[in-house]
């Protein structure tokens, strides 16, 4: 198969999965909308357990029963689109429920239909559906829709242990066979052509037009079947979240005992896990900053600026970026001079920098304008009790944004394995991508076991920054 | 006071990350860096050992899976303006040589030098081998009573069901030391012609030796080609596996080492030699005899300090073909195989 062949496979298939999702997205929406609200974060909770398993432990767990299944390739594509549906259709779901509120509601684009008072042909129909994706929920949708192609136009991992095609698989092996990295570099202007062409009319309709002034379209619970909803969640829950979990545990639990009393393993992953987490949340806060910077360069109607130029590396993926970095810090008065680590973290910054600004188109609009308002003018007072309350409801309203902006970014790079075993100095290795290495010669209880503490050590963090945060708040907030 | 927006603010805090951060992922100055091809689960405490006894602290870059997409050869050549390796420890021969050829190691013949044998290392001393494994056939018991450890009676098996033998992909690694082989033995054409006969055929062809090993001792496959320490993976395991060494026509092995090599342009000269002459030691081979992988000693070795298993392997490993005078062939028969896959 060739590069162009490779590229047009994965094209087709990430098309056909962010398509699928789409009904999948908007069944689960619209029966969510079903659930009381003090259930909502629970239900919420559930959906995501699939897109906060990583894919090497996904990998791990199902790799030997995965590998029998390689001599019927339909059904391996078939079992990786599965697993990849499970795992991205909750931040498909995310992006629509977080995304503003269309310039038309539902009922405003029906009575337009109802105004154009027109013979219902082919045309008219293309009309609808082009206002609905212009004006109307729609846009929505096809922001999930980019997104969604795009992660999975990315993935790799999962994708190379399963054995199924896909252009970075092949380009991973034309390096692997001694492609010089110019070559390579020249090679990736074809899947990044077909990305950005594929890409770009979406991030044009789905960028512009907005209703940033009015709040969230109402989501009240409304009586509704919750049948689907409760299916998804299950399924998917078990097969992309606790079935491998249960794997990984059954399989480390004799692990665990050894590793205890063997300090230097713990303490090796705990380095490790240190290396991960410094680069990750130091890439990650960067890229939310500069995410915020690119999403603050439009008007309020989000028109396009020369700052979303920056977007642009950031969407040849991880592998792209990856060489790219590498290519480019071996020019010898760059090697010279900068810092080992510094393309690592400008390489993840750079490959975190769409989803961040995808991110912050979401959480736009959830912030309440009036009390928005009133924490600006509070923040300016002369007298210190009001200004700090200024802060404080500015906290409230803006705290969170700033915590769920840059977590899932935090959490993406540091299970990030491709850019960063490329780029990472030599000996600052992170604890994901030293067990994935381990992976490849088999199981065993020892390397599950380190598996789940490598895991559990970013859920750890997690875990500390909402107990400051809801320590905070409780102390802060009256 | 002139408004300025949150984002602003943060970026004096975001420098000092940065600069932090780099300051964590910095390598100290004085480490001897290390770039290590070989399993990290036996290297590991090996490296460690003799930071311990020497005191020369070491930094080690491993070979990882996903990093098989720019292997460490790849990385030292792309280094070869600003190097950052001092001491390589590849885990096959082909591609040391490969360095060798572009100027890229230093040589150095060392006490560790001169116990290995002659075909093993390399005549101006840039590169020596050291603890080898087998290419072998693995085939489960439970679907094959016996094989011949013949390339007649292997090239038999694989024609009768393709579909049901496992190969790694031969674009890397050791299968692509056992294709040059072949390509020298064969000729360019007879191995094309086979190549192509058996992936015609549904030949199982997999992304590496342990995969192809997985397939065979999950019983998905009767046979396949990988190396013994992935064998005895399976061994270890509890799998109903067995293997007979793969012989060329002339009778001689495959031998894999590992090899070691000080990278021209090393910051640390006199570390990177001590560090090669203790690889080199019967102490550090022992050691890799015993461990799981079963590394096959090439020097000599206090033959009661071996595994029973290993001091078998050690006759099969004299056998060894030389590596050496597959440069060409493994060229010129990458050159075809990248055709082959990636146009």
């Amino acid at each position: 198969m060739s590069l162009w062949e490779a590229t047009l496979w994965t094209w087709l298939r990430c098309l056909f999965m962010a398509g699928s999702l789409l009904p999948v997205i908007a069944r689960i929406n619209h029966e969510l909308n079903g659930v009381q609200q003090s259930q909502r974060k629970w239900v919420w909770g559930i959906l995501l357990l699939p897109l906060l398993t990583p894919g090497f432990l996904v990998g791990y767990a199902y790799g030997r029963g995965l590998l029998a299944l390689r001599e019927w390739q339909w059904w391996n594509e078939l079992a990786y689109l599965l697993l990849s549906t499970a795992r991205w259709m909750p931040l498909g779901l995310l992006i629509v429920r977080l995304a503003p509120a269309a310039p038309l509601t539902p009922t405003g684009l029906h009575c337009w239909k109802l105004s154009q008072q027109r013979v219902r042909t082919w045309q008219g129909h293309l009309s609808d559906f082009e206002t609905w994706i212009s004006f109307g929920e729609g846009k929505k949708y096809l922001l999930a829709f980019g997104l969604l192609f795009l992660v999975t136009f990315h993935d790799f991992d999962l994708a190379a242990l399963m054995g199924i095609q896909s252009w970075n698989v092949w380009l991973f092996d034309a390096q692997g066979a001694g492609m010089a990295l110019n070559e390579s570099l020249q090679r990736l202007i074809v899947p990044l052509l077909v990305q950005v062409g594929t890409l770009a009319p979406i991030l044009w309709f789905a960028g512009r037009g907005w209703n940033l002034t009015n709040e969230q379209a109402s989501q009240e619970v409304v009586f509704t079947s919750r049948f689907f909803l409760t299916g998804w969640s299950v399924l998917a829950g078990l097969g992309g979240c606790l079935v491998p979990w249960g794997l990984v545990i059954a399989e480390g639990s004799p692990g665990f005992t050894a590793i205890w009393r063997q300090g230097n393993q713990w303490l090796g992953l705990l380095q490790e896990g240190m290396n991960g987490l410094v680069a990750g949340g130091t890439s990650g806060c960067v890229a939310i900053l500069v995410s915020r910077w690119i999403c603050n360069g439009g008007t309020r109607s989000r028109k396009w600026s020369v700052r979303d130029l920056f977007l642009v590396p950031g969407l040849v993926g991880p592998l792209a970026i990856g060489l790219v970095m590498l290519a480019v810090f071996q020019v010898s008065w760059i090697a010279r001079f900068s810092p080992l680590g510094l393309s690592w973290l400008l390489g993840l910054v750079i490959w975190l920098m769409p989803i961040g600004v995808l991110l912050q188109l979401g959480f736009r609009n959830q912030a309440v304008p009036m009390a928005l308002h009133l924490g600006e003018i509070l923040k300016q007072s002369s007298i210190g009790n009001q200004r700090r309350s200024g802060w404080r409801i500015w906290w409230k309203l803006r705290g969170d944004e700033w915590i769920w902006g840059i977590v899932p970014l935090v959490w993406w790079s540091y299970f990030d394995l491709t850019i960063s075993s490329i780029l990472a100095p030599p000996g600052s290795v992170s604890a994901p991508v030293r067990l994935f290495n381990q992976m490849h010669y088999g199981h065993s209880a020892m390397l599950s076991a380190l598996t789940g503490g490598a895991v559990l050590i970013p859920v750890a963090c997690l875990g500390m920054l909402l107990t400051v945060r809801r320590i905070w708040l409780r102390g802060g907030i009256q | 006071m002139p408004k300025r927006s949150a984002t602003s603010l943060l970026i004096l805090p975001a420098v000092v990350l940065v600069i932090t951060a780099l300051w964590w992922l910095s390598p100290r100055e004085d480490a001897l860096v290390v770039y290590c091809a070989h399993d990290a689960e036996f290297s590991e405490p090996i490296l460690q050992d003799f930071e311990r006894q020497t005191g020369i602290p070491l930094v080690i870059q491993f070979d990882t899976e996903a990093t098989k997409s720019l292997s460490l050869i790849q990385r030292i050549k792309a280094e070869k303006n600003q190097p950052r390796c001092d001491v390589f420890w590849n885990n096959e021969t082909l591609g040391i040589i490969d360095l060798a050829e572009d100027s890229l190691l230093e040589p150095y013949k060392g006490t560790g030098y001169e116990r290995i044998p002659e075909k093993y290392k390399d005549s101006e001393g840039r590169w020596t081998g050291f603890a080898a494994r087998l290419r072998v056939v693995i085939f489960n018991k439970d679907l094959i009573k016996s094989l011949e450890a013949t390339e007649a009676a292997i090239l038999k098996l694989i024609e009768e069901e393709p579909k049901r033998f496992a190969i790694a992909k031969p674009l890397f690694g050791t299968t692509l030391t056992q294709y040059s082989a072949h390509w020298k033995e064969w000729g360019a054409e007879k191995l094309q012609a086979w190549h192509r006969q058996q992936h015609a055929k549904g030949i199982q062809e997999v992304a590496g030796n342990a995969k192809s090993k997985d397939l065979v001792a999950g019983g998905n496959c009767q046979a396949g080609f990988t190396d013994t320490d992935d064998y005895y993976v399976a061994v270890d395991a509890g799998k109903p596996v067995e293997m007979v060494p793969v012989r060329l026509n002339d009778g001689a092995t495959i031998c894999i080492p590992n090899t070691v090599a000080i990278v021209k342009g090393a910051k640390h000269q006199e570390e990177a030699r001590k560090l090669v002459d203790y690889l080199l030691s019967a102490e550090v081979e022992t050691r890799l005899a015993k461990s799981a992988a079963r590394q096959i000693p090439l020097g000599e070795v206090d033959p009661q300090q071996v595994p029973s298993e290993v001091r078998d392997l050690m006759d099969e490993a004299e056998e060894g073909t030389d590596l050496r005078l597959l440069t060409s062939a493994r060229r010129d028969c990458l050159e075809w195989l990248q055709k082959e896959y990636l146009q």
